[in-house]
């Protein structure tokens, strides 16, 4: 039975090339072999023992694994016999698939695990150990497990009896110093080594400081720290200001591009409709122009006819007026007047002849009554003068009643003609009258018209448009006004909510902060008086008791308080161990609560605290964090109305401009249209006035004319009274003549008949006297009677004549006269009629000039259509634009547009390069934008340049958005967060890292003191074995430490929501410094190339050792310290020393009855008298040596068990103990 | 005289022919020279040293008055290259504006589908893989600091490519007859 814990015995079934082997190792054992006999597996196995880990077993990777070089069969074990106080238990170890652990409850029994010579399969070896009632564990199927148990920290009470130790929570130190000491014997012992060892005994994996993570972390923070100093770059803001410039130009454009695409739309389809409409009207205006021609043509004609029937009467009456002028001339040289005068005396020329006829037949018929003959001849001369006087007054009457018809013609004639003139002049005054009437009405109607004019409003459609529009654009105007205002007014009332907010979020943080401040400060209060306690623990009744009375804490514990515990003043001492009594007065505390604390609840208990304030700041964090979020949310929700509204004001803005120039535009049009209006109303007036004044002085003209014509009326009317008065005295004259004539003749006759009447009387008295015949009487008779019957005859001859004149008179002479007037009535109706007919004909030009007008109006509108529709086919719809625009120019209605469709061809096209080059310009800046951020920026501000126009304005979009949500507050926020918190969380882990220092110093002077019991006083080999510490040269601990320097400056200071405030220069200063030490941070991970920094980075560990003349100096690492052995020698030492710090450090102080195995290999170099004065050093620290020997030598002879290696004739390897367990003094 | 303490550092970048431009990874160095009067201090400064520091619109270079015919030579015939390769890239469907990435293997399915880039690709460079060809036109650029590599297929158009272009710009071309024409 021993009374100590140890590993007593290594049994192999079946392992590697052993069948069966059993090895007692509990006490100092040597293993001797030649090469190659399983030496090394054998410390292997007893290595895994303790640390339970295939990779640290030394095994290159050329060679089998442990699983498989060890565990070769089903019915392979190893199987550990530990022996303790009670007795024995072992472990087994077996191999399913992986190795399980089983701990058996005895000690090993060969029986229980072979049977008939043959290994029995797990399965039925546990059923062997059940049939012999044997306890045994659970599988155990984790190393870590195992080790738990093994090292006695598994929390299962059940496994606690299979402990070899009592270790604590760093007893990973242990089987790591073993292991240690196993690979590396042989090599150099490096400070690093030591640190490592130092560092888990003290320290736990937790505190570790992960570069990896931190770089990761800082590398994150870094990048979006970067990308938000480019996002504030100058060039980028004012290259987002030409972003936003570009892509509202370009909406812009867009907007007008489609406004333009409708207009053309419907002015296609307008024209189309127009081109239809006007073509009908310029055929229905051709139409009233053929129509009117033909009306003209026919009037002309008819007018013509009219005036050639005229002409033909007036050229009839011409030629009347000229034959009777030629007959008048020809009957006045064949002397017409003679002849009538003649023929007026043909009368009597009869009756004369007849007289003398009767006369002469009176004569010559006889003689014989002379009275009879007398009575006859006096009757006959009394006849002669009745028939005379009855002639003459026959003549007389037929005179008087030739003047009575002859003035009564005169008079009728002057009457009618006098008519005529009034007639004529009536109907010549009418006319003008007429004339003047109709120009007093065309005066009227100038004047009306005139009037019509200066009140008319020209253009009247259009302008009436253009003031509608302008009317709606003031309308819009007013409108956008208040829109501008309320607008205006919200943006101003979100930016005082977005203030409030600011404000109220600013308040919270402060009272936050202040809370916190206040917390942290208590918390630290309590720290530092934690701290105290244990920094003076060591000198007081706490400490003495820690060192002195192990279970102090269930008696003293519970009736001391703190005050008297860490008391310095006490003195304690032991005066009597394991009294139950409190000054001699026991109590029974078995219901009493321990007061006072150990110091693992006072560390945790102070780490409670430092995880409180690191709650705390990260709560601080998050808090802030979560604020900046909200607040961010809560402003992004404004920013984003605010953003809209000022939208909408763009917007707004953008269409007052666009009105501004539409109404400057209209209003341009409109006066133009006025000075066009003005112009024609001028022009119109103009013609007015011309029109007037021709009317003006056609009245006048008619007026004069009337005027004349009264006078020539009243000239004519004189001169025909004249004439008619020149020819009734001229009648009266020629009457009166005829008449004095007549009775010249008739008192001629009546004397001559008197004479005549005496002569016969005086005949007749001859007669009667003479009774005889007078013949020469006869004779002169008979010669008057042939001279007048001559007379008759010459009147005779001209009869004809006269009566050819008399119906010549009567038929042309005396109605010349009336052939002039009648040729001049007919005149004056050809004159009338031809003005009558030039009104027409330029009424006809007027009008047919209108319609002219009209259809040159018309087919100008009409070319002017047709020229865009053909424009719009040869220049517009081949070309891409169209079939962009295609969607919105063909659905459109038709309606007619100012500027045409050539017009508005050439803005779309203009616009399309326009938007082309905007575009261009556009796609360069988002490019250059987009090119100064990080390919893989967390704004992500990134484009793709092959996914067309929509990219980028999906960019401009997002930008837009970005600035309008001041989403960079959102990313300020972050990055503050991830910065404070990284500076926090470096902070606290320094803390965590830099709270062992003390415990390193301790374990540091607690070798050196184990160090200097290792001068193997009787040999006098080494003087001395000396280790300091020194500062950490790790330049990323160093820059660490200068973070947690810094935070410890400036506990709030830094993680201000906004890192980048340039406002607070001091602010800004200390966040510029801890971003620069986070930087630099970064690159020296970076360059250092660092996983993490662990505790053993925080200080430099220096050996120091003198060994004979040979003094190391203080170096890094035991390369070479003497010969071989003496270097071998040394370094067992070292690692001895180490093993025992570690152990003294990872076990419970009270349970120190165990030993363990120090495993140096190849130990033959070593002298016999130092390997015994190691083999002591070791024992003194309750550490068993296992070392190989390749040969049998002296040395064996020190160790209480040496095995030797041999094959047997199988091959199997087979250990044989060599000596008895006695060891040479 | 206070010159910035990145001074060596931009000493060592422009004395090499290399540029500083405002969107590379140079950004700070740029910024340092902008920075106030740091232009013309660090001209003073420099131009005891032969050197003149030049600024661009968003990029500063090193320029010498007096050069050797065979250094201009030679420089001749690296711009007729750069020209060559100017060309190629402006025949790209994304031409060559600040900022703009290119990834070698996009650009090699670019000249596969276009023929007569392809053609360009294949006078400026003799190697055998069209993605090989395309990245050392890249890396030339690259060397020239027209270029920044940013990981292994993707390129960065710096601010100095406005260099070029405005050399480009600047060439005439003398005709035969006497006449001359922009090119």
């Amino acid at each position: 039975m021993e009374n100590r814990r140890i590993l007593n015995r290594i049994i192999f079934i079946n392992i590697g090339n052993t069948d069966y082997a059993s090895i007692e190792i509990a006490g100092n054992t040597c293993f001797v072999g030649t090469n190659n006999m399983g030496k090394t597996t054998l410390q292997r196995a007893i290595l895994f023992f303790y640390s339970a880990n295939t990779r640290g077993l030394g095994i290159s990777s050329s060679q089998k694994s442990f699983e498989d070089y060890y565990f070769q069969y089903p019915n392979s074990y190893i199987v550990y016999e530990i022996a303790t106080e009670e007795g024995y238990f072992h472990v087994m170890l077996y191999r399913r698939e992986k190795i399980f652990y089983r701990f058996v409850d005895s000690a090993f029994d060969q029986d229980h695990y072979i049977v008939d010579s043959e290994a029995l399969l797990p399965k039925a070896l546990l059923t062997r150990l059940n049939e012999h009632k044997v306890n045994y564990s659970d599988q155990i199927e984790t190393f870590e497990r195992y080790r738990n148990i093994i090292y006695g920290a598994d929390p299962d009470k059940r496994y606690k009896k299979f402990a070899l130790m009592k270790g604590n929570a760093s007893y990973h130190n242990i089987p790591l110093a073993i292991t240690s000491i196993f690979l590396s014997s042989e090599s150099v012992i490096r400070a690093e080594f030591v640190k490592e060892c130092i560092a888990n005994s003290i320290g736990t994996k937790h505190t570790n400081i992960e570069l990896k993570t931190v770089e990761r972390q800082l590398r994150q923070f870094s990048e979006r720290y970067q990308d938000i100093e480019t996002f504030f770059r100058k060039e980028n803001s004012t290259r987002g200001d030409l972003i936003k410039d570009n892509f509202t130009q370009i909406k812009n454009l867009k907007l007008k591009q489609r406004s333009l695409a409708t207009e053309l739309g419907g002015a296609l389809k307008y024209a189309a409709e127009q081109q239809q409409v006007l073509g009908q009207e310029v055929a229905r205006h051709r139409e009233e122009i053929e129509w009117q021609e033909a009306e003209f043509r026919k009037q002309e004609q008819e007018q013509q006819e009219a005036n050639r029937e005229i002409n033909q009467e007036i050229g009839a009456f011409k030629s009347k007026i000229r034959e009777a002028d030629k007959k008048q001339r020809e009957y006045d040289e064949r002397g017409i007047a003679d002849a009538l005068r003649q023929m007026d005396e043909r009368a009597q020329l009869a009756l004369e002849v007849q007289a003398r006829e009767n006369e002469y037949a009176t004569l010559t018929a006889g003689f014989s009554d002379v009275e009879l003959q007398f009575k006859t001849l006096f009757d006959g001369l009394e006849n002669e003068r009745r028939e005379f006087e009855n002639v003459l007054r026959a003549e007389g009457l037929q005179l008087d009643r030739k003047y009575q018809d002859d003035r009564n013609v005169l008079r009728d004639d002057f009457r009618r003609e006098e008519s005529d003139l009034k007639e004529q002049h009536q109907a010549e005054v009418s006319r003008l009258r007429q004339a003047l009437n109709q120009k007093e009405l065309e005066k009227k109607d100038e004047a009306f018209r005139e009037k019509e004019i200066h009140g008319k409003r020209y253009f009247e459609k259009e302008s009436a448009q253009l003031r509608a529009n302008l009317e709606e654009i003031s309308r819009r105007k007013l409108e956008r006004s208040s829109a501008f205002t309320v607008k205006n007014n919200q943006i101003d009332s979100l930016k005082k909510e977005g203030d409030h907010i600011r404000e109220k979020n600013k308040l919270t943080s402060e009272q936050y902060i202040a809370r916190n401040n206040e917390e942290v400060a208590g918390l630290e209060e309590k720290i530092k008086a934690i701290e105290q306690k244990l920094s003076v623990h060591q000198h007081t009744l706490f400490g003495f008791l820690q060192d002195n009375y192990p279970d102090w804490y269930s008696t003293i514990g519970k009736v001391c308080n703190e005050e008297i515990l860490f008391n310095r003043e006490l003195n304690p001492k032991v005066i009597k161990k394991n009294l139950d009594t409190l000054y001699g007065i026991q109590l029974d505390l078995g219901q009493v609560q321990v007061f006072s604390k150990t110091l693992e609840q006072y560390a945790l208990e102070k780490q409670g605290y430092i995880d409180r304030i690191a709650a705390l700041n990260l709560a601080f964090l998050e808090f802030r964090e979560t604020q900046a979020h909200e607040e961010q949310g809560k402003l992004a929700s404004i920013s984003k109305k605010s953003a809209h509204l000022k939208n909408e004001l763009t917007q707004l803005e953008y269409e007052a401009g666009q009105d501004e120039h539409k109404e400057k535009q209209y209003t341009l049009d409109l006066s133009e249209w006025k000075a066009k209006g003005e112009a024609l109303r001028e022009k119109d007036l103009l013609e007015s006035y011309q029109l007037q004044d021709v009317i003006k002085k056609d009245i006048a003209t008619l007026t004069e004319s009337l005027a004349n014509l009264d006078e020539v009326f009243t000239k004519n009317r004189k001169k025909l009274e004249g004439r008619f008065n020149e020819r009734l005295a001229a009648l009266t004259a020629a009457f009166e003549q005829e008449s004095s004539r007549l009775k010249d003749v008739r008192d001629e006759k009546l004397s001559a008949y008197a004479d005549h009447k005496a002569a016969l009387q005086k005949e007749k008295s001859k007669v009667l006297k003479n009774k005889g015949i007078d013949d020469s009487r006869i004779k002169k008779l008979k010669d008057e009677i042939e001279a007048a019957r001559k007379a008759v005859q010459t009147i005779d001859k001209h009869a004809e004549l006269i009566n050819d004149y008399r119906k010549d008179k009567r038929e042309l002479f005396d109605k010349v006269d009336e052939f002039k007037r009648e040729k001049e009535r007919l005149e004056d109706r050809v004159q009338q009629s031809e003005k009558d007919f030039a009104a027409i004909k330029q009424a006809f030009a007027k009008k047919k000039s209108q319609l002219e007008q009209d259809i040159r109006s018309l087919a100008e509108d009409l070319k002017r259509y047709t020229e865009g529709l053909e424009h719009f086919e040869r220049h517009f719809r081949e070309r891409a634009l169209f079939d962009r625009l295609r969607h919105i120019i063909e659905p459109t209605l038709a309606i007619h547009s100012d500027a045409g469709i050539v017009g508005l061809c050439s803005q779309l096209l203009a616009n399309d390069t326009e938007y082309h080059n905007q575009f261009e310009k556009f796609r360069n800046n988002v490019t250059e934008f987009a090119g100064r951020f990080r390919p893989d920026n967390h704004m992500n501000f990134k484009i793709n340049p092959q996914a067309g126009e929509g990219e980028y304005e999906r960019f401009a979009a997002y930008l837009q958005e970005f600035y309008n949500e001041n989403k960079i507050q959102t990313s300020i926020a972050e990055v503050a967060k991830s910065h404070g918190m990284l500076i926090d969380a470096i902070s606290s882990k320094m803390k965590a890292l830099t709270e062992h220092k003390g415990r390193i110093t301790k374990m540091i002077s607690k070798m050196e003191a184990d160090f200097g019991r290792a001068s193997f006083e009787s040999s006098k080999l080494i003087e001395y074995i000396k280790l300091k510490s020194e500062d950490s040269e790790n330049k990323v601990l160093r820059k660490l430490q200068k973070i947690a320097e810094f935070r410890e400056q400036n506990p709030f200071l830094y993680g201000e929501v906004n890192l980048f405030n340039q406002s607070n220069k001091a602010k800004a200063e200390i966040d510029k410094r801890s971003v620069e030490l986070l930087n630099d941070l970064q690159r020296t991970i970076s360059e250092e190339k660092y996983e993490e920094i662990r505790v053993q980075d925080l200080f430099e560990l220096r050996f120091r050792i003198k060994e004979g003349k040979n003094d190391t100096g203080w170096i890094e690492k035991i390369d070479k310290v003497g010969s071989t052995g003496t270097d071998m020698l040394v370094k067992a030492v070292i690692y001895i020393t180490l093993l025992n710090v570690f152990i003294k450090e990872s076990t419970e102080k009270t349970a120190r009855n165990f030993f363990v195995h120090c495993i140096i290999d190849e130990v033959g170099q070593i002298s016999a008298a130092y390997l015994k004065e190691l083999i002591n050093f070791a024992e003194e620290r309750n550490i068993c040596l296992i070392n190989g020997l390749p040969n049998e030598s002296k040395l064996e002879t020190h160790y209480n068990y040496t095995y030797k290696f041999r094959k047997d004739q199988h091959g199997y390897v087979k250990v044989i103990p060599l000596l008895t367990m006695t060891i040479e003094p | 005289m206070n010159i910035p303490k990145q001074t060596p550092e931009i000493f060592s970048i422009l004395s090499k022919g290399n540029f500083i431009s405002s969107n590379g990874s140079r950004g700070k160095l740029f910024d340092v020279i902008n920075f106030e009067d740091n232009f013309q201090i660090l001209k003073e400064f420099f131009a005891h040293t032969g050197y003149h520091l030049e600024k661009g619109h968003n990029y500063f270079y090193f320029s010498q008055q007096e050069e050797t015919n065979t250094i201009m030579e030679k420089k001749l015939e690296q711009f007729a290259y750069y020209i060559d390769v100017m060309d190629f890239f402006s025949s790209m469907d994304v031409k060559p504006v600040v900022g703009t990435r290119y990834r070698v293997t996009q650009i090699a399915e670019e000249c596969y589908a276009n023929e007569r880039l392809k053609q360009k690709l294949f006078a400026l460079s003799r190697r055998e893989k069209m993605v090989d060809k395309v990245g050392e036109i890249a890396n030339d650029l690259t060397a020239g600091g027209f270029f920044e590599q940013e990981d292994e297929d993707t390129y960065k158009v710096m601010d100095a490519i406005h260099y070029l272009e405005q050399v480009i710009s600047l060439i005439t071309i003398e005709e035969e007859d006497g006449e001359q024409a922009d090119s």
